[in-house]
């Protein structure tokens, strides 16, 4: 399953880079740079597949990154420097996440009576059945199933990103396909 | 059960990646070094202004004092504090209030004619009663007191 979902992702990235992941040295500016140019796009990509919305998964990178900096000289090596980045992405995701939220339930609450405004044309190319399902389960949930399912990240990788138990991640990952079936009713058949 | 998990995580699969695929191949901004944050500044300007304020306002107290001082060794011609005080003294003594004289007489000049000669081996100073300043008396307030209660 790695081989396949990671095989994809890999090969977006330049050959030199799609080796197994170099060692990094904390604090030092170029090393980021390094981590930066290898794994945006895989950041990216997860943080799309949480919130649906290309544009705000775009900020919520930029901003992980910059967080990410500022705790460089922190990062301990023994841990993936990868899943460190996706870890401070989700919870930068996450947070986004519930501001939309209840942005979204005060919008409702001053809409009342009044007809709904059109999508933003930035979340209508997201407007698949399975970009809709995800945005209807937890933020979290859906981080770990583009984690496994897109990137291949082992369940070790994932507890990491997510900072959760790995013993929790069969469970959580278990979850969010149960609720994706339920949103997808009529679509494995 | 099985293969309809396998059907489900391989169509799962599939849609990620025609969901996702069209972001993986965009191009990467180029990473620019984040400024220190104005949260972080903050701190530092405070404490260097606060600083700062500090080493005005002992200047400038420097600066009059100083001043002070050298005002008087204009006028007293000497270095030494003690010949400052006699020159006041002198001055007191010869103002025409401590004289008896009328109270708003000729103005009085602030170098004192005799003050030349207090430099070097005046001869001693007459005592001299200063003129009787107005007492302010200051009475504390009255505090107040507890009232204990008075056992029978």
């Amino acid at each position: 399953m790695r081989g396949r979902a990671g095989d994809r992702a890999i090969n977006a990235l330049p050959e030199q880079e799609a080796a197994a992941e170099p060692e990094y040295t904390p604090g030092s500016a170029e090393d980021f740079e390094r981590l930066y140019r290898r794994s945006y796009r895989k950041i990216l990509i997860t943080l799309i597949g949480m919130l649906g919305d290309p544009a705000a998964a775009e900020d919520c990178t930029q901003e992980a990154f910059v967080r990410a900096f500022r705790a460089w000289s922190s990062w301990r090596p023994g841990a993936p420097a990868e899943a460190w980045l996706h870890r401070i992405a989700i919870n930068t995701a996450v947070s986004h996440w519930r501001r939309q939220r209840l942005r979204q339930v005060g919008e409702i609450i001053k809409r009342i009576g009044r007809p709904a405004p059109p999508p933003s044309p930035a979340t209508i190319a997201e407007n698949t059945e399975l970009g809709r399902a995800l945005r209807k389960i937890p933020a979290k949930q859906a981080a770990a199933l583009v984690l496994r399912h897109y990137h291949g990240y082992t369940n070790r990788e994932i507890a990491a990103a997510l900072a959760i138990p790995e013993r929790t991640v069969a469970s959580r990952l278990a979850a969010a396909k149960a609720r994706l079936r339920v949103e997808l009713a009529d679509w494995a058949e | 059960m099985a293969r309809e998990t396998r059907t489900f995580e391989k169509h799962l699969e599939d849609d990620l990646h025609l969901l996702l695929d069209p972001h993986a191949t965009g191009t990467i901004p180029a990473w620019r070094m984040p400024e220190q944050s104005s949260r972080r500044a903050l701190p530092v300007v405070g404490g260097a202004g606060a600083a700062l304020g500090a080493k005005i306002v002992t200047g400038a107290a420097i600066a009059v004092l100083a001043a002070g001082a050298t005002t008087e060794i204009v006028i007293t011609h000497s270095a030494n504090p003690i010949d400052w005080a006699r020159n006041v003294q002198q001055q007191v003594q010869a103002s025409p209030r401590s004289q008896g004289g009328p109270a708003h007489s000729q103005p009085t000049s602030a170098v004192h004619p005799s003050a030349s000669s207090v430099g070097g081996g005046s001869p001693a100073v007459p005592r001299v009663s200063p003129p009787s300043l107005p007492t302010v008396t200051i009475s504390p307030l009255p505090i107040p007191t507890p009232s204990t209660p008075t056992l029978p």
